[in-house]
């Protein structure tokens, strides 16, 4: 066929144009090639090698906690868990069928899945927890099928397990554990937590996070697309956390718990003829201690709660009902936590002070006519529980006269305007360790109140009237009562500083740390926190030894004969194993009187302290004395005895 | 500009040498003017193909890692067969069975409905151990349609009739095609339409109505859902990339993240983790390119690149150079063809393309594309061969 020129001219224009074209785009093509590899070539290597290598954390286990004789009181179980990857579950194309084929199989309903998976604060790359504690058939249906289940995963989840089960024995101060908070992730950052770790929130779980923590190790593995280990390309072995053995005795604990509930049970059935009804004794606390080293024996709260519901993590139900004020805060630690009105057991204090102040002698006779109405008292008289007549200062002691220490503390009083003796009676409340928090190894401790005329102007700064500094602060002081408020645990320690005839230790529950194997890492060391015999403390104060031994033997009268405890330890071997303590019946603005009882065991050789308070319980010597009679029983192998019930105080 | 690329396209012979020329040719077979230069670049492609394939598959079947490339060397023979085949005859014996060939493939294509369903969309006719794609003979069977009329219908390339005519010997392969469905097959055969007219000279508002026609067609599509959704996702994917991390969105990430990571030389053959651990979708097939770009980098790409440019040159070249107006068409539409798939694959695995399933020629894994591709470069061997023939 002829071709024109013309023709052919228009062909090699075409050509070209066509050549040019596939040009321009080839040139697209090669710089496109050299943005991604070359300028950007870094950030793709790098993300290919994020696709490649997946790192699993191998978790260690929490360190395990064992009482003063190696028994078990908190270990490590594995709960068999059903999570939903989120991702992958944002991939499913029909969400609530597969939420309901998983619900179905969990015996829990589909949107509670949906709930859980879809919630806010769900992590797109962090698994969710569905279920813990699976049916175990459940569970290894779903492991075996994972190809039917690209979305959920089914793991062992590390969780803490007590053998106790759901008697949760020592709940208060074992603690549980949570999810870190925002607040702890701040400090703990830098000793590697993270978001979402699992750490001890109160109890000893808190307290030790650092030795029972494990060390999370990794191992650094290949991965396919479909997320499948191909090969371990490195590893850093795991390091389980320390094991921590504790003062407490277990079988003691037990008992504590024990007697306290049925004490408080007791208390229920006593009548209040103020009120016109009977005590409720809501709540109570017990302590055992070794005064020569102070070592926590026992340590028991009521109303208490179970650690099994902490158990990889509490329901928002459970914990709103532990959180509500009807039920009375479970979860407090009232060993610790709870501030009451120490009532007589104060009395101890004040009689040291006046032995000490040479204000009284053991055999300084009073009168006790049932009212107290010298100086301003006139107005307003004050009254003693009883009429004790004639009585010397020992036998006031041990029948708890208030009018013997209402003329204490009004001595006090009048002191007040000579040089450094405004805040004396104070001061050896201080020196026994009141006031200030007693630095057990145990969170969130609060440290009771002694007050001064300085602090009642601060504290009531905004109220001027209540500013002023009575004769009846000072009066009320000297038998417990009023704005003084102390812990039981603090009580405790002022027992054992009279039982050790001066010096008394920090209380402590840390005894020990092993290795998870076993082998001994630190032996916790008993500290002395201070004397109230030593001349040379900073508070200027001290307590002569012969005053301390006129108070002991006071003591030793409170359990017998007329003392306010004789009725509680009726029928106790007192020959046998001497007793020396202290009723207290702590009256509170608007609530039935807190009842205490302070004592330790034997007097002439004391190992153990042992506090107990009931709050809204009544009297001290009906209601508390009775539980650390039982406890004193079982401490010392004795047939369990049935205590008088006699009104006193 | 153009006469000076002119005198480059034609092959330097000098004015002296051409009588000597002339005297031996008639003489000799034509086997012997042979475009050796486009066979050694077919030659590198198929073994560049082979090279990756072996590399990013043989993961895939731990016990058999060969499987793909001895297929692939079972197709290639077939395919230098078929190639041998179509050298042997001047071309234009062609233009006869052009229309019979048309028929049979229209019917292949049609039966392609009746055959089971694979892989999502019908493309296969499967004849015992043999299984083959209508479709991709068909690009073939349509430039010789296509060069047929209007080769024979040169005199009035700006006429309606010299449009419409090549038109709609394209839309029945168009439609069927589309229908498996199989999109980018279908954006083949217009490219090929849209390049073999526009060399002839077609008048522009028809081309550019042609073109605005599909791309209304589209959009109207898009708008009545004709369009199946992963079809829609693929094809916008490249448009707002990594918003989505699954589906389409995912598979091109992952091949930017295997070219990208691929850097300046590459990770190595057979060192590819983006391939061998799989997350390459498609990476034997559709996504070949990132294997390279991963495992040979901007280095190796380049060189791919390159000898795909090679291969187009001398395909214009050969177009420009043949003995009639027939085969220069052929060469034509085959370099369109070419031209087309292999900037829409690359461009496509670098995200700057739809996806839609078009073949790297050579370099993606098919027995059917492979088969016709060979058969391409023969009857570009077969036109520039007989360049002096005479009738």
């Amino acid at each position: 066929m002829p071709v024109n020129p013309q023709q052919k001219g228009a062909m090699v224009h075409r050509y070209t144009l066509f050549v040019m074209f596939v040009g321009v785009m080839v040139a697209v093509l090669v710089v496109r090639l050299w943005f991604l590899q070359v300028v950007q070539g870094n950030r793709y290597r790098a993300m290919a090698e994020g696709n490649r290598v997946r790192e699993v954390a191998l978790e260690a286990s929490r360190g395990k906690i064992l009482d003063r004789n190696g028994q078990m009181l908190v270990g490590n179980r594995w709960a068999l868990s059903i999570y939903v990857l989120p991702t992958e579950f944002e991939k499913l194309e029909d969400k609530e069928e597969e939420a309901a084929r998983l619900a179905e199989m969990l015996g829990i309903s589909a949107a509670e899945v949906l709930e859980k998976v879809q919630g806010e604060e769900v992590q797109p790359h962090k698994p969710v927890l569905i279920k813990k504690d699976v049916d175990p058939r459940v569970y290894f249906y779903i492991a075996e099928r994972q190809v039917d289940f690209p979305w959920v995963l089914a793991e062992k989840m590390p969780v803490r397990e007590y053998p106790e089960g759901d008697e949760s024995l020592a709940a208060h101060l074992l603690g549980y554990l949570g999810e870190i908070s925002e607040e702890q992730l701040e400090t703990l950052q830098e000793k590697g937590y993270k978001a979402g770790d699992i750490v001890g929130t109160s109890g000893v779980e808190a307290f030790y996070e650092d030795i029972l923590r494990g060390v999370d190790g990794k191992v650094t593995v290949e991965v396919d697309a479909q997320g499948v280990p191909l090969q371990e390309l490195g590893r850093e072995e795991r390091n389980p956390g320390k094991t921590l053995v504790l003062t407490l005795d277990k079988e003691l604990q037990r008992e504590v718990e024990r007697s306290l509930r049925d004490g408080m049970a007791r208390a229920r059935t006593y009548f209040d003829k103020e009120r016109g009804m009977n005590f409720i004794a809501p709540a109570g606390a017990a302590v055992v201690l070794n005064p020569r080293t102070g070592e926590i024996l026992a340590m028991a709260s009521e109303p208490t709660f179970n650690l099994e519901d902490f158990v990889g993590g509490i329901d928002e139900e459970e914990w709103q009902k532990l959180n509500d004020p009807s039920n009375n805060y479970p979860l407090n630690n009232r060993a610790i936590v709870g501030q009451y009105p120490p009532g007589s057991t104060f009395k101890v204090v004040t009689a040291l002070a006046a032995l000490q102040e040479g204000m009284v002698t053991a055999h300084s006779p009073f009168r006790c006519n049932h009212v107290f109405n010298r100086g301003e008292f006139e107005q307003f008289p004050k009254t003693c529980w009883g009429t004790h007549g004639s009585i010397d200062f020992i036998n006031a002691i041990i029948q708890s006269c208030d009018v013997v220490f209402y003329e204490l503390g009004y001595a006090f009083y009048e002191n007040r305007n000579q040089e450094g003796l405004v805040t004396r009676l104070q001061d050896y409340a201080v020196l026994a360790g009141l006031g200030h928090v007693t630095g057990v190894d145990l969170p969130n401790e609060f440290e009771g109140r002694v007050p001064t005329p300085q602090w009642k102007w601060e504290f009531n700064q905004g109220n001027p009237d209540y500013q002023r500094w009575y004769p009846g602060d000072t009066v009320n002081m000297s038998v417990g009562q009023g704005d003084i408020l102390v812990t039981p645990l603090q009580l405790a320690n002022l027992y054992a500083a009279i039982a050790n005839r001066g010096p008394f230790y920090r209380p402590h529950v840390g005894k020990e740390i092993l290795t998870y194997l076993g082998e001994t890492v630190e032996v916790i060391q008993q500290r002395q926190a201070g004397d109230i015999t030593d001349p040379l403390n900073e508070l200027g104060v001290y307590v002569g030894k012969d005053k301390l031994e006129v108070v002991r033997s006071a003591l030793t009268g409170v359990v017998g004969g007329r003392g306010t405890a004789a009725g509680a330890f009726a029928g106790f071997p007192i020959s046998r194993i001497p007793v020396a303590g202290k009723t207290g019946t702590a009256e509170v603005q608007g609530k039935q009187p807190c009842a205490w009882f302070a004592c330790y065991a034997p007097a002439n050789d004391p190992q153990y302290v042992v506090v107990v308070m009931v709050e809204e319980g009544g009297h001290g010597g009906l209601v508390a004395a009775p539980i650390a009679r039982h406890i004193l029983e079982y401490i010392f192998g004795l047939p369990q005895g049935q205590p008088e019930a006699t009104v006193t105080e | 500009m153009p006469t000076r690329l002119g005198r480059v396209l034609a092959p330097k012979v000098t004015e002296r040498r051409r009588s000597d020329e002339l005297a031996r040719r008639l003489s000799g077979l034509p086997i012997r003017h042979v475009d050796w230069t486009l066979l050694a670049i077919t030659l590198f492609l198929v073994v560049f193909g082979m090279v990756i394939q072996y590399s990013a598959t043989r993961g895939d079947n731990p016990d058999n890692p060969n499987y793909y490339v001895l297929r692939t060397a079972v197709n290639l023979l077939l395919g230098l067969v078929v190639m041998g085949l179509v050298l042997s005859f001047d071309y234009r014996r062609l233009k006869v069975a052009t229309p019979f060939i048309y028929i049979i493939f229209l019917v292949a294509l049609l039966g392609v409905f009746i055959a089971e369903e694979s892989m999502g969309s019908q493309r296969w006719i499967t004849l015992g151990p043999l299984s083959f794609q209508p479709s991709e003979y068909c690009k073939l069977v349509l430039i010789l349609t296509l060069a047929n009329f209007l080769s024979d219908n040169r005199a009035d390339p700006d006429s309606f009739r010299s449009f419409i005519i090549p038109a709609l010997w394209t839309l029945p392969l168009m439609l069927l095609v589309f229908l498996q469905p199989d999109l980018g097959t279908t954006m083949v055969f217009a490219a090929i339409l849209l390049g073999m007219l526009y060399l002839v000279g077609c008048r522009m508002r028809y081309w550019l109505g042609f073109l605005g026609f599909g791309v209304v067609g589209f959009v109207l599509g898009f708008a009545f859902e004709f369009f199946k959704p992963y079809q829609v996702e693929r094809f916008t994917a490249f448009i707002k990339q990594s918003a989505s991390i699954q589906g389409a969105g995912y598979q091109l990430m992952q091949s930017k993240i295997a070219i990208g990571s691929g850097q300046l030389v590459g990770k190595g053959l057979l060192k590819g983790t983006q391939t061998n651990l799989r997350f390459i979708p498609a990476h034997h097939t559709d996504f070949v390119f990132a294997v390279v770009g991963e495992e040979m980098g901007l280095l190796g790409a380049l060189i791919l690149i390159a000898a795909f440019c090679c291969l187009l040159w001398r395909g214009v070249r050969i177009a420009n150079n043949a003995r009639d107006f027939y085969g220069t068409m052929i060469a034509f539409g085959i370099v369109v063809m070419f031209a087309f798939q292999m900037i829409v694959n690359i461009g496509m695995t670098i995200g700057i393309m739809p996806i839609t399933g078009i073949p790297l020629p050579f370099i993606t894994y098919g027995g059917s594309n492979l088969v016709v591709n060979l058969a391409a470069i023969g009857l570009l061997t077969n036109i520039y061969m007989r360049r002096f023939s005479q009738i």
